[in-house]
């Protein structure tokens, strides 16, 4: 399984991904919503990790550039990872088309149990890695 | 046109600063002061107070008259502070006179004895202020800050808002150095809103906004700033301060192409500068009209004014002079006296101050959080106390407005015509009087309503940049203690680990709480009400406390009787009520139980949790809802928590048309949550139908997180109540429940050995449901037996519920279990 992270903070990629090689998982990351689109397209992601307030392209903006993708890529289950605490951020978010919000500090059982539901939801395409 | 203002608000927050001590030392009764020596120095402080505004150099001299007096007296207290209280003139005068080297030192020893024996006196905070004043001088706006705010809560626990007001203004001083307008405008505004009608303090208020708006291109407002100040200042009979105002207008109109006004405001600044009050400004005056001159391109005139202002350069202070010297730049490289130009310009840079203001500009955002919310709090106390007097004022104009009614009725029976004339009038005009107080009542209103966003965008502001680093610190510790491998951490080094980790949790519940209960505050709960089933609901959320019950001996029962059918309520806000309560509960239980019972009838539930713990002194039962309370403060070093708890809870039962009751004894506490039974109309019910509580059909056992979270999902659609847990754990699992089939997720790197193990461990215990083996290498599975099916990954869900429907029929079923036990 492959996941993105993109994250400006490089401490928080390094929490995310110690995490993550917990559950034995190797994750990519980018330090800008640019970068991260780029490897996007260039790349096969399962599940892809989004902050928000980013210098340069924010979070809303670079989901908004996964779902208008013309190919399959646009369904890439988009995890929201943010300190924000604003009162209507989880609308917000599924507004974009985020499937999941984790507000930090991450707990890292709710970033497993987000990962194994986003990728479950995904139902019929969906293999037991 | 930069430099002008800033020297000019430098000046004017001198303005501010003339205000009466309140003579603490005359209420010390010992030592005896011979009373010839005390009313000689009460009269020379008063005179130094006097001149301080028009002539500072004469009240920097009596200062120092009434130092030497003091010095003189008997040793004590009375002594000490008349010394703070003569040091403190005489430096302030010294400041004045722009002698910042003489004045520190003398503010800075006056200070350090009011610190010592009179800490909360009136003198102190003033002293404050003057230091502050030195330190923004000296490009330490930081500093400057943490002084004001000292001396405003100073002021406000005496309850002098003449001198909160003169506090907001310094720090209003202080942005105009970081060149924030917008702040500026917001402080002085707030100064206002705080006490006005004093001729110092509205002067330099009106010419420091008239500067903000100058700023900010606001010209208008700026004008009419300006020419306010400029009637106070003749009202004052200021001559100096006239002549400087004087200037500010000429600039600003300069800056705004009005020629003939600024020509005629230079003209009049220059007439009053011949008075020797107002002397001291004229090479400013001069650059003034140079700069006019050069602006209206008669630059043989200007050259001769910034000729003349530089030969009286000699008395001007060199802030005061800066813009002067920036005008005879432009002059002379207008006339292409190129290396003249270029002197002034060095001496111009020298003078600017701008790396000051970079300084102040980044030390100021780094103070503003504090600031603000400080500021916001005693915005919000003065707007509610307007909005009662203007309130009051409503209901007397009402009273007046019936009595008005009645009396013209009267009137009416007795000579009809003559007085219904009257009537219709004063009706008239009381209603008039209603509509614009209550015009005023909704401004208010509208006001208040922004000062309360402004504090909870703060605190949400607040609330993110702690999140941030919370985040890697709480993140590092759940990696080290999750991982039992070569790098993991073991002992001692753990149970450090386990600390750090237990008290980034606390840090994380106290960001939350408080950002709840600001948005509480805000009133801004909003409730997203359900049929809720709290037969689901209360099992689940007490599950939650099991193990820590367990953990310190303590037994924990529910009971439901009376409850049939769900309610309408706010699901995630009731869960958040009762598991606070339960929070408590058992936080301040050592031994015992603690109990919860739901008692349904027609109109309203109850949710009482008792507890067998410490209980609550009689006396503190109220104050335990109010925010940050605790019993007392040992409690909170003992139990923890943010004493934000009960506040939310309560605040949020009321929110759902309920309220939390308490009462207590040494023998334990019962918390009683009412709310209103409505019953929901359809069956649909919310709160999630978990493992802990229903039959599990399905076992997933695997070591890898993600498979389990993965799996526990995509089966649930298929089979409803799934469950999981690791490897290491799979035996206890087993034993404790009924379970209808187990899938085993076997680890890359297990072999068919440690699966025929884990069976064999299981089924030692009991009898064992199927069992379906997933696996990568097929040569790993364990043995094929009776009951044991082995499948290959990667595999599509489809095929993994086939095969679980193949292996024990299409609905496995279990018996209904508790988690945790």
């Amino acid at each position: 399984m492959r996941v993105l992270a993109i994250e400006d903070d490089a401490l928080n990629r390094r929490v995310v991904r110690d995490m993550l090689l917990v559950a034995g998982v190797v994750m990519d990351d980018a330090e800008s919503a640019e970068i991260g689109l780029r490897m996007i397209g260039d790349d096969d992601f399962d599940v892809i990790l989004m902050d928000l307030r980013m210098p340069g392209m924010d979070g809303f903006s670079a989901i908004d550039h996964i779902r208008a993708r013309p190919d399959g890529k646009a369904e890439l289950p988009i995890i929201v990872i943010t300190a924000d605490a604003a009162t209507d951020l989880r609308a917000r978010c599924l507004a974009h088309g985020a499937d999941e919000l984790l507000l930090k500090p991450v707990a890292m059982e709710e970033l497993f149990d987000a990962i194994g539901r986003v990728l479950a939801a995904r139902g019929g395409s969906a293999a037991i890695f | 046109m930069t430099l002008s203002r800033s020297c000019w608000a430098r000046a004017s927050a001198g303005v501010v600063l003339l205000i009466a001590t309140g003579s603490a030392w005359s209420r010390q009764p010992d030592p005896p002061i011979p009373p010839a020596a005390r009313a000689t120095f009460d009269q020379t402080i008063a005179a130094a107070k006097l001149a301080m505004l028009r002539d500072p150099i004469v009240a920097r001299r009596l200062g120092r008259v009434a130092h030497d007096n003091a010095r003189g007296w008997p040793l004590g207290m009375q002594r000490e502070l008349a010394v703070a209280t003569a040091q403190w003139l005489e430096g302030e005068g010294a400041f004045r006179a722009s002698d910042v080297a003489a004045a520190a030192p003398l503010v800075r020893d006056a200070i350090a004895i009011t610190a010592r024996i009179a800490p909360q006196s009136r003198l102190h905070a003033d002293l404050l202020l003057s230091h502050a004043r030195l330190s923004r001088e000296g490009g330490r706006p930081q500093e400057a800050l943490a002084d004001i705010q000292r001396a405003y809560n100073i002021f406000s626990m005496l309850k002098d808002d003449r001198s909160q007001a003169k506090a907001l203004q310094s720090i209003g001083s202080i942005y105009q150095d970081a060149q924030d307008y917008n702040r500026v405008l917001f402080y002085y505004r707030s100064a206002e809103d705080i006490y006005s009608g004093d001729d110092a303090l509205d002067l330099a208020a009106n010419n420091n906004m008239a500067d903000a708006f100058f700023h900010l291109r606001r010209f208008g407002e700026a004008e009419k700033a300006y020419d306010y100040s400029l009637a106070i200042a003749r009202k004052m009979q200021s001559q100096l301060l006239e002549a400087r105002i004087l200037d500010n207008i000429a600039d600003l109109s300069i800056e705004n192409n009005q020629f003939p006004r600024a020509a005629e405001a230079i003209a009049a600044g220059l007439k009053l500068t011949a008075s020797p009050a107002a002397a001291s400004w004229r090479p400013m005056l001069l650059g003034g009209r140079a700069k006019l001159n050069l602006a209206q391109g008669r630059l043989t005139d200007a050259a001769r004014d910034v000729d003349a202002a530089l030969a009286l350069a000699g008395g001007a202070s060199d802030t005061d002079f800066s813009a002067v010297q920036l005008t005879a730049y432009r002059v002379y490289k207008a006339g292409g006296d190129t290396l003249r130009a270029l002197n002034h310009l060095e001496a111009y840079r020298r003078t600017d101050g701008q790396s000051r203001a970079l300084a102040a500009s980044t030390n100021a955002a780094l103070m503003t959080a504090r600031f603000d919310f400080a500021n916001q709090n005693a915005r919000i106390a003065t707007l509610k106390a307007g909005q009662l007097s203007r309130d009051v004022a409503l209901t007397r104009l009402r009273a007046r407005q019936s009595t008005v009614v009645f009396s013209s009725v009267l009137a009416l029976l007795l000579v009809a015509f003559v007085f219904l004339f009257i009537y219709l009038r004063s009706v008239r005009r009381s209603r008039n009087a209603i509509v614009v107080t209550n015009a005023r009542l909704a401004q208010t209103n509208t006001e208040l309503g922004a000062a309360l966003d402004a504090k909870s965008q703060f605190l949400a502001t607040t609330s993110h940049e702690i999140r941030t680093p919370l985040n890697g610190i709480l993140g590092m510790t759940q990696v080290m203690l999750a991982d039992r491998g070569v790098n993991g951490v073991n002992g001692v080094v753990r149970d450090r680990i386990t600390l750090v980790d237990l008290a980034g949790r606390a840090m994380r519940t106290l960001v939350d709480d408080i950002l709840d209960f600001a948005k509480m505050d805000a009133g801004a709960v909003r409730l997203d009400t359900a049929a809720v089933d709290l037969t689901t609901v209360l099992p689940d959320l007490i599950s939650l406390w099991r193990v820590q019950a367990h953990g310190k001996g303590i037994g924990l029962r529910l009971t439901i009787t009376g409850v049939e059918r769900p309610l309408t309520t706010d699901p995630a806000r009731l869960r958040q009520v009762v598991f606070n309560l339960l929070s408590n509960a058992i936080k301040f239980t050592a031994a015992g139980e603690v109990t919860v019972a739901v008692r349904g009838d027609s109109g309203t539930i109850a949710i009482v949790v008792a507890d067998t713990g410490i209980g609550i002194p009689a006396d503190a039962l109220q104050a335990i809802f109010e925010p940050f309370r605790q019993v007392d403060t040992s409690t909170t070093r003992r139990f923890g928590g943010t004493g934000l708890g009960l506040a939310i809870s309560r605040t949020l039962a009321r929110a759902l048309g309920g309220e939390i009751t308490v009462t207590s004894s040494p023998r334990g506490s019962v918390f009683t949550l009412t709310l209103p039974y409505t019953v929901a109309a359809t069956t649909a019910v919310a709160g999630d139908a978990g493992p802990a509580t229903t039959a599990v059909a399905v076992l997933i056992v695997s070591d890898n997180p993600i498979r389990r979270s993965f799996l526990r999902a995509a089966l649930a659609d298929a089979f409803g109540a799934v469950a999981s847990c690791d490897t290491a754990a799979v035996a206890a699992q087993l034993a404790a429940r009924h379970v209808g089939v187990v899938v085993m997720d076997l680890a890359d790197t297990a072999s068919a050995a440690d699966a025929d193990r884990l069976i064999a461990a299981a089924r030692a215990e009991v009898a064992v449901p199927p069992v379906v083996v997933l696996v990568t290498d097929p040569r790993a599975g364990p043995a094929a037996t009776a009951g044991v099916t082995v499948a290959v990954k990667p595999l599509p869900v489809a095929e993994l519920v086939e095969i679980l429907r193949g292996v024990c029929g299409a609905a496995p079923t279990g018996v209904l279990v508790t988690i945790d036990g």
